[in-house]
């Protein structure tokens, strides 16, 4: 019982954690010049310009919203697949580049305030899938689902 | 069911209201903030007189302002008489860790050879070797010699530190003003952070 409920806690903590590096991230793409994000999508040789420029106008606003509303807990769910499509998406991304040895000065995760070397960076998305996976499997007890569910379900 | 479906709703609806609201203020927070001071004489680009004047933080080794070099370029070439650029030094170096000696190297270039923008266009032109080289002092001085500058003049300069404090000043400002991204521009004043903006100030402008 005693672990059952470390373990809500813990997988509480982590799905905050989780909630605030997307919020971080999509916050400070979107105050900072839009060309520095689209540059970084194109040093990863996907896709052309044109498609560089649509993701950098919409994924920022996608990861603040989706960091808010998983780390409240709410739709957690539904939440928990965008965000395991998202990490995922990305990890794929870093997995080719690093196959590939392609030169990423600047990886895009948080503008220009912050950058890891790719590797770096691919273990720490594992460790947020991972934390992801853990919140969605085992935080459900302490969030706004829960609370509004207990509440209104009468 | 439907009750609660609807209550998560109106809660979602809130947080991204709220959210939206909040990061549109601080994007916008920095339009309270102005630069028209003029940079050193051999940092300044265009008709003095001009109507419109463009004072750029940028930073060597980033790519955004690499590619809005080539648009100011084009744009002063084609009314040389409308603008007049003044560039500033931001060096970003929590991610571009040679930019600030970059920016050391170049001022002494201007200073010593009044060649500062044909060094920083090499500069921009290759920031990918330099950015991450271990050897970029070197590189520096191939670029020096490539603009036709006189190294030994350079190098004494860069040696004895001569132009740190002009970099340090720009940056100081640029704290102070809390700009943390490049290229920043001001136009007649008014702030715009990137390319885009840069262009939509601009429009207005003419």
């Amino acid at each position: 019982m005693e672990f059952e409920k470390r373990r809500k806690i813990v997988s509480f903590l982590m799905r905050v954690a989780v909630g605030f590096v997307l919020i971080y991230s999509g916050y400070i793409k979107i105050v900072e010049p839009k060309e520095q994000f689209v540059d970084s999508i194109l040093s990863y040789r996907i896709v052309g310009e044109r498609i560089a420029s649509i993701v950098a106008d919409f994924l920022p606003w996608i990861e603040l919203y989706l960091g808010l509303i998983f780390a409240f807990g709410i739709f957690i769910n539904i939440i928990s697949f965008f965000i395991f499509g998202i990490f995922g998406i990305f990890e794929v991304i870093l997995l080719q580049a690093i196959i590939r040895g392609l030169e990423i000065t600047n990886c895009g995760c948080f503008g220009t305030s912050h950058s890891n070397p790719i590797g770096v960076e691919f273990a720490l998305n594992l460790i947020w899938i991972i934390f992801s996976w853990f919140s969605f499997k085992y935080s459900k007890d302490i969030s706004i689902d829960h609370f509004v569910e207990k509440k209104f379900s009468k | 069911m439907r009750k609660i479906i609807a209550i998560k709703f109106i809660i979602v609806f809130i947080l991204i209201f709220v959210s939206t609201t909040i990061v549109l203020i601080f994007r916008e927070r920095n339009f309270s903030v102005s630069d028209k001071t003029p940079s050193p004489q051999y940092r300044i680009k265009g008709n003095k007189n001009a109507r419109i004047v463009i004072v750029e933080y940028s930073d060597f080794a980033c790519p955004a302002c690499a590619y809005m070099n080539e648009y100011l370029k084009n744009l002063l070439s084609y009314f040389p008489s409308d603008f007049v650029l003044y560039f500033k030094h931001l060096p970003l170096t929590n991610i571009h860790p040679n930019s600030f000696n970059a920016a050391v190297w170049a001022e002494c270039v201007g200073m010593k050879e009044n060649k500062f923008f044909e060094f920083g266009d090499i500069l921009f032109k290759n920031r990918s070797e330099w950015a991450s080289s271990n050897d970029y002092i070197k590189l520096f001085e191939k670029y020096t010699k490539q603009v036709g500058a006189d190294l030994n003049k350079v190098k004494e300069c860069y040696k004895n530190q001569e132009s740190v404090e002009l970099v340090k000043s720009d940056i100081k400002k640029a704290d102070e003003m809390r700009l943390d991204s490049t290229p920043t521009f001001f136009v007649n004043g008014r702030i715009a952070v990137g390319g885009s903006s840069l262009i939509e100030e601009i429009k207005k402008e003419k």
